[in-house]
């Protein structure tokens, strides 16, 4: 027998919903709406029940939309009340807020990648961090981590080839 | 040293050489590897886009991000509710109820069940599923920061209204104003004006809301507070 749905949708809640959260943070949503766009991000896909490899990208492709979808309701109810007003305020409109799938996108981008970098082992991580964000040499990041030159240019390796798989997965094609 | 390493061990400089950090040495050896080995060349290929990628991430916050605890639970996370949402949960079993068909029900099961959320999120759900919502911003005189958001929530016997406003007069009561395209107004909902100046309510009138040409608030003197054309 299946499980039931109420426990399916908890375990949703339970794995994905801190880094959904922490993506529709990072956008200019009127942030006492994160929970309910979380929420509905999971309703819509649990009711949908996809067949896909994976469900966490799923579930961030689906807030990506809502969230879009919200900003041009909300890009709209700007313009019309400009529309209302003199032609000082008309000029005050910024016309890249009616686009907001870029700054969504760039938000998005950023989210999973802090996400493929959590899912990489610790060893791999580490290396990253001071290889990449630190810019330390191999030989300084081989003194930090008490580890041989030759394990840090091993490490590095394995941890690009992991990034780049967790990334695939989740759909960053960059 | 560098110049003796073997193709096994020049093959995994690959990493090093997209992170960063490989010496001099190395990085002529690497790219004099790169030249003729197809392994290296079709992989540096699929790597060349994380750079880029990486660099979404800014190098202050990294520490905070990659150190510490392993897993994607390692972000902190202040705010939101460590269990399911009751409302969540209670949309889900609602819906298994009536059958896993009747799928439009669902989003009006969510903001039913999310209670007191249910009225800040009523505009931006129906939005996206039904019923029809058109939103509009109602701004008080030159001068004033008073600001009204206003949600016309089509409905079968009417229009669903609803408010949220801050700055608003302080004191005296308040009135919604409705007016259709013949120009007939209505007062639809009346209030006392709260110390902080905010107001969230929802009220109702059987204009529909194709039909709504303007909505004011105003004092009981007549004066307009906010005022807004659809
Ligand atoms: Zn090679």
């Amino acid at each position: 027998m299946a499980p039931l749905d109420e426990d399916v949708v908890a375990g949703i809640y339970r794995e994905h919903a801190p880094a959904l959260r922490r993506f529709i943070g990072r956008t200019s949503v009127d942030q006492s709406r994160v929970d309910d766009v979380v929420q509905e991000a999971i309703m819509r896909v649990w009711r949908q029940a996809p067949e896909v490899t994976s469900m966490r990208a799923y579930l961030f492709q689906t807030t990506r939309n809502i969230l879009i979808d919200m900003h041009r309701a909300a890009g709209r109810r700007v313009v019309e009340v400009a529309e209302d007003r003199d032609d000082d305020s008309r000029s005050r409109i910024d016309p890249r807020a009616t686009n907001p799938a870029v700054e969504i996108d760039r938000a998005l981008d950023q989210i999973l990648v802090e996400d493929a970098l959590s899912r990489l082992q610790p060893d791999h991580r580490e290396v990253v961090l001071a290889l990449y964000y630190r810019r330390f040499t191999v030989v300084e990041t081989a003194a930090a981590l008490g580890i041989p030159a030759g394990t840090v240019k091993s490490r590095a390796y394995y941890a690009v080839r992991s990034l780049r798989a967790i990334l695939d997965e989740m759909g960053v094609t960059q | 040293m560098s110049t003796h390493q073997n193709d096994d061990e020049l093959h995994h400089l690959l990493g090093a050489f997209v992170l960063g950090g490989l010496s001099g040495d190395e990085h002529r050896d690497f790219t004099r590897h790169l030249r003729h080995c197809e392994t290296c060349q079709q992989e540096s290929a699929q790597f060349s886009g994380l750079p880029s990628l990486l660099d979404l991430v800014d190098a202050e916050d990294a520490p905070a991000i990659l150190t510490g605890v392993t897993g994607a639970a390692e972000f902190s996370d202040p705010v939101g509710p460590s269990s399911t949402p009751p409302a969540l949960l209670d949309a889900v079993r609602a819906q298994r109820l009536r059958g896993r068909w009747r799928l439009v029900a669902a989003a009006a099961v969510l903001v039913v069940a999310a209670g007191g959320v249910g009225v800040a999120l009523a505009p931006a759900i129906s939005r996206l599923d039904e019923p029809p919502t058109s939103r509009i911003v109602a701004r008080g005189p030159a001068g004033s920061a008073t600001s009204v958001d206003i949600a016309l929530v089509t409905r079968g016997w009417g229009t669903q209204v609803d408010l949220s406003g801050s700055d608003l007069p302080t004191s005296g009561v308040l009135y919604l104003e409705v007016t259709d395209l013949q120009g007939r107004s209505w007062d639809v909902a009346s209030w006392s004006g709260t110390p902080s100046g905010r107001t969230t309510l929802t009220t109702a009138c059987w204009v529909k809301a194709a039909n709504i040409k303007m909505i004011q608030v105003h004092t009981r003197e007549g004066q307009t507070v906010a005022a807004a054309t659809t």
